[in-house]
């Protein structure tokens, strides 16, 4: 550890170099179509082109080792939308944003998704939200709102008065059509069912039209939309501050994570250093999300599978956490305890011994999962071997965190892009080979002993101090510009996407780049051609939270 | 009771088995509130949502295969049953007839697990 | 005239006495087994369970049953409603059946017929046919799925069942239901006994298994994966008839049960106990009752923490266990018998 940490420096100095060398490139590449090329920060570039150069710029920077498409945003301007693409290189370790100009009478542009098939959600939200039309996307449908809903919300000359969306007091689920097409010769007929949003085991409001030739699953489409809140229009509307408790409600489960990538967003755009002792309550808060977090998803994965024992006993681990959480911030769930510029409050008396205690009895908890989980045959067999899903697909669908850690792609933004102070910790990222279901089980499991390792040691450096910075000021005006924050969710990258006008206390756009979304997208890609219980187990493992898939 | 007449028993459970739940089931729906008839609440349950196409579907020829061989094994226990009963007055005879018995009908149950009958839905690919 | 009538009206009368007393046992004990499993799993599962209605929550069957009698019965439109109504009576009939052939007592049993255990057998795989009406009456998706799914297992199950206990037939040389319980009634050294599950423990394991997978119960819980199709093949059911449904399969835990009782774990019969009570008149059959009920619910509460521990398995292994697995076994054990008996 101690080598890679000049090794960095060195690296963001002849980074400056290089990235400018990328830079340089491209506009020597491209000439007169770059705008504009910049280092926002380091590992953050940005680029500004028209939107018709955006297929040949994005090729090239494909080639020269952008491989993740991390979110594609559409944002309303007075004279142009702007599509903003966000690519991260794995090999390099750098964001490159890409914000293509657009004509706002024709906001047409080329589909990306021959490049990067993570775009094809992603697209479909833009020209939902925004209505930028993506020339070339195999299923331009509205993703988060209804096929007859009218209208674009995200953009700013749309009304937000009451109406009624639905034609003749029909609603809307009466409408939506699937093509059941005719067996061909020889096959029996496929059924088409509907697993639809209320259902035991589709983890809250999702509804997957799975297509069934007798008991094995032919295609599936996943219909989301449900838990639609518009948060994202609501953010246009409320001050930096007023928008934090909204984050929670995203990902409701792991709520300090959400809390945390909005205000990282925050605290760049506005250039404030938050205190120490913050930061390492920060990471220790986050920890411990973590850990209630994949304590839930264990819980959920023995209810799915049948073994509602493992389920109460999650539970009851769980508990733990959420007191702790309690002492600290007086919530069980949404917490709404960061602040942009550090924390509410410090954490009282006795906190500190209680997290120590906690430390120490969870490890003999957890050795009784191991015997549940891995003494059981009847466990072992369902999960092994099912739902494999292969490394190259996983990046190139855009899946993070545990899920692509469990394919063997050794990636986590804790490590690639360090945020915050994790770059002080020494803990090593948790991956397994198989990529089948057994495996995204036991990354998380042992995920949660390292989250452990590292509040132990955030624990032991924890320096006195204050816990919100002064510089921020009590009206939040944040100086415009845009700013792009990544942090290792639960679940996988979580980013916000955060643009501001300079004159006003609201954020003029924010874009919530959450990673159920894209793990659900993927879903469908590797999970056909198994038999009903092995897509419920898949889909178990998957670990979403519909609050983060449909804002 | 002699043997033949005990089946009077059995007439009777079944007899008593048909009345007794459509009984039950009258005194329930005499206890109940009037039916409030809505159209909604008659609808095919699919998770709240309305069907595509009929239930009644063509099913795969899994299930046949596994109804099959329950024939051909349910027989073969048949023809056991008689064998177990008057086993003790045959002696070594019925011991050798039994294991030629049974093991013509493993091979063929080696058979249908070689041809991959058993498998559910996956030996059909 | 009337002496030829009298012994007929004397039969049915003491048909009658069995059936009531047959289904008083049944009802009472699927009543408290409602309570007592909601309490076990409570407790492995580190909860309380119920404990609202009555001390220790001991009214919570009738309270259960009031809320069932009085529930609006919704019969959804496109079901086809004849199959659909015909279902839960089919249920509850087919689980009944069996029951008339299993004794708690030494002539504490309904219907001693001489084929008892291929009686048994026989009516025990109609069960299936029940489910299959309810699955394709409802003509629903989920309900179908289930039903066929409920069929195949249990068909894959019936085989091992019937032929594990063609051994302990062989051993017995009777079918009757009676005369296996009267055949374990010995004890080696006066403590042992001399149970059928020391005999043919092969017999037992097969018969054990496939016994639960009649039951469906978890592991082989296909029939009601409720986490994986809603509720199985007893989706469209609501008020009665599902209460029927109910009671069925608690008919079906409790007949199975008692049938482990009686082939593998001697009946009513108990080492010092049994010789002692043999010539107190009415005192012995309350003792062999007791003692058979008592057997019966250590292999429920077996049941039943074996299905707060394990998971649910997946249909091609319940499957592919079955036939590849327990039939087998089970055919093994047969020539084993043979063999050895013949030694």
């Amino acid at each position: 550890m101690a080598e890679e940490k000049p090794a960095k420096e060195e690296k963001v100095e002849e980074a400056q170099e290089v990235k400018h060398e990328l830079l340089d490139t491209l506009k020597s590449k491209f000439g007169e179509k770059i705008l504009e090329a910049k280092l926002r920060r380091p590992r953050r570039l940005q680029v500004r082109i028209k939107g018709e150069d955006l297929y040949p710029v994005a090729e090239f920077l494909k080639n020269s080792g952008f491989d993740h498409l991390s979110c594609i945003s559409g944002v309303d301007y007075e004279d142009r939308i702007e599509a903003v693409y966000h690519i991260w290189s794995y090999p390099r370790g750098e964001l490159m944003q890409i914000n293509a100009e657009l004509p706002r009478e024709n906001p047409e542009i080329a589909s990306l998704v021959p490049l990067y098939r993570a775009a094809d959600w992603h697209e479909r939200e833009a020209y939902d939200m925004v209505g930028i039309i993506f020339k070339g996307h195999p299923n331009l449908k509205r993703m988060l709102l209804p096929e007859s809903f009218k209208g674009h919300p995200l953009r700013k000359d749309f009304k937000t008065e009451p109406m009624s969306w639905y034609s003749e007091g029909e609603a809307e689920m009466w409408e939506t059509q699937v093509e059941v097409s005719p067996p061909e010769e020889g096959e029996t007929e496929t059924m088409v069912l509907n697993i639809g949003p209320q259902h035991p085991s589709t983890h809250g409001v999702c509804r997957l039209v799975t297509t069934l030739s007798g008991e094995t699953v032919v295609k599936i489409e996943p219909v989301i939309g449900y838990l639609h809140r518009g948060v994202e229009k609501i953010a246009e509307k409320r001050t930096y501050p007023q928008f934090l408790p909204l984050t929670d409600r995203m990902d409701y489960i792991s709520s300090i994570t959400n809390n945390l990538a909005y205000v990282l967003a925050v605290e760049e755009l506005l250039g404030v250093k938050v205190p120490e002792r913050a930061e390492y309550l920060r990471v220790i808060l986050s920890e411990l999300q973590r850990i209630a977090n994949h304590l839930m998803f264990i819980a959920a994965f023995g209810a799915d599978l049948g073994a509602w024992t493992v389920m109460m006993y999650g539970f009851r681990e769980r508990e733990m956490v959420l007191d702790l959480m309690e002492q600290v911030s007086g919530q069980r769930l949404l917490y709404n305890f960061l602040r942009i510029g550090g924390l509410k409050e410090d954490v009282p008396e006795g906190w500190v011994e209680n997290v120590r205690n906690f430390l120490r009895v969870l490890p003999e908890r957890l050795a009784d999962y191991k015997t549940y989980f891995y003494n059981n045959e009847i466990f072992i067999k369902r999960c092994e071997g099912v739902g494999v899903l292969e490394p190259e697909l996983a990046i190139e669908l855009g899946v993070t965190g545990p899920m692509l850690r469990a394919s063997g792609v050794a990636r986590d933004v804790r490590k690639d892009d360090p945020y915050s102070i994790y770059d002080r910790f020494d803990f090593e990222v948790v991956t397994e080979e198989a990529g089948d279901t057994l495996a995204r089980f036991n990354v998380r499991f042992r995920e949660i002993f390292e989250s452990l390792n590292i509040i132990e040691q955030a624990l032991n450096d924890l320096p006195e101090g204050e816990v919100r910075s002064p510089e921020v000021p009590k009206v939040i005006r944040p100086p415009k510009g845009e700013a792009y924050s990544r942090i290792e969710s639960p679940k996988g990258e979580l980013a916000y996407y955060i643009v501001s006008d300079g004159k006003s206390p609201n954020p003029y756009r924010v874009k919530i780049r959450s990673p159920a979304f894209c793990n659900l997208s993927a879903f469908p890609h590797y999970a056909t051609g198994e038999i009903i219980p092995d897509m419920i187990v898949n889909f178990a493992s998957v670990d979403i939270v519909m609050g983060e898939i449909d804002r | 009771m002699s043997v033949g007449e005990q089946y009077i028993t059995i007439a009777l459970f079944v007899i008593v088995g048909a009345i007794f739940p459509v009984l039950t089931i009258f005194v329930a729906s005499l206890l109940r509130k009037p039916r409030t008839p809505e159209p909604q609440k008659y609808l095919t349950y699919e998770c709240s949502v309305l069907p595509f196409g009929p239930a009644w579907v063509q099913h795969n020829v899994e299930y046949y295969m596994y109804a099959l061989l329950f024939v051909i094994f349910d027989v073969e226990t048949v023809f056991l049953y008689p064998w177990a009963m008057t086993y003790r007055s045959f002696g070594l005879f019925a011991t050798v007839e039994v294991i030629i018995f049974i093991a013509v009908l493993a091979l063929g149950l080696a058979y249908a697990w070689k041809k991959g009958a058993l498998e559910w839905m996956r030996g059909w690919r | 005239m009337v002496s030829v009538e009298n012994p007929l009206i004397m039969n049915i009368i003491r048909g009658l006495i069995g059936v009531v007393a047959v289904i008083l046992f049944l009802s009472l004990n699927v009543l408290f087994l409602t309570w007592l499993e909601r309490k076990v799993i409570a407790r492995i599962h580190v909860r309380y369970g119920p404990n609202r209605a009555g001390p220790y929550g001991l009214l919570q069957p009738i309270a259960d049953m009031i809320k069932l009698l009085t529930k609006e019965d919704i019969v959804p439109e496109k079901a086809d409603k004849l199959v659909y109504n015909l279902a839960p009576m089919a249920a509850f009939l087919f689980a009944l059946m069996p029951a008339a052939a299993v004794g708690i007592g030494s002539g504490l049993i309904a219907a001693d017929i001489g084929v008892g255990v291929l009686y048994i057998a026989a009516v025990s795989s109609l069960s299936t046919l029940a489910i299959l009406m309810a699955a394709w009456g409802s003509n629903n998706k989920y309900s179908l799925l289930g039903g066929m799914r409920t069929a195949a297992q249990s068909l894959s199950y019936e085989i091992p069942l019937v032929l594990s206990m063609i051994g302990i037939v062989a051993i017995v040389g009777s079918l009757s239901t009676q005369d296996i319980v009267a055949a374990q009634s010995q004890a080696w050294f006066g403590i042992i006994p001399k149970w059928f599950i020391f005999y043919q423990p092969l017999a037992f394991i097969v018969f054990f298994a496939a016994v639960v997978a009649e039951m469906g119960r978890i592991p082989f819980d296909l029939p009601e994966s409720e986490s994986e199709l809603v509720a199985g093949f007893h989706t469209e059911y609501s008020g009665m008839k599902f209460a029927m449904f109910m009671f069925a399969e608690y008919i079906h835990f409790v007949v199975g049960s008692a049938l482990v009782v009686t082939l593998f774990l001697g009946g009513w019969h108990l080492p010092i106990i049994s010789p002692l009570v043999e010539n107190l008149g009415w005192i012995k059959y309350i003792v062999q009752a007791g003692i058979f009920v008592a057997k019966m619910y250590v292999i429920i509460f077996t049941l039943m923490w074996v299905r707060g521990t394990l998971t649910r398995t997946k249909v091609d292994h319940v499957l592919s266990f079955g036939w590849k697995g327990l039939l087998p076994l089970a055919l093994a054990n047969v020539v084993i018998t043979g063999v050895v008996l013949s030694i």
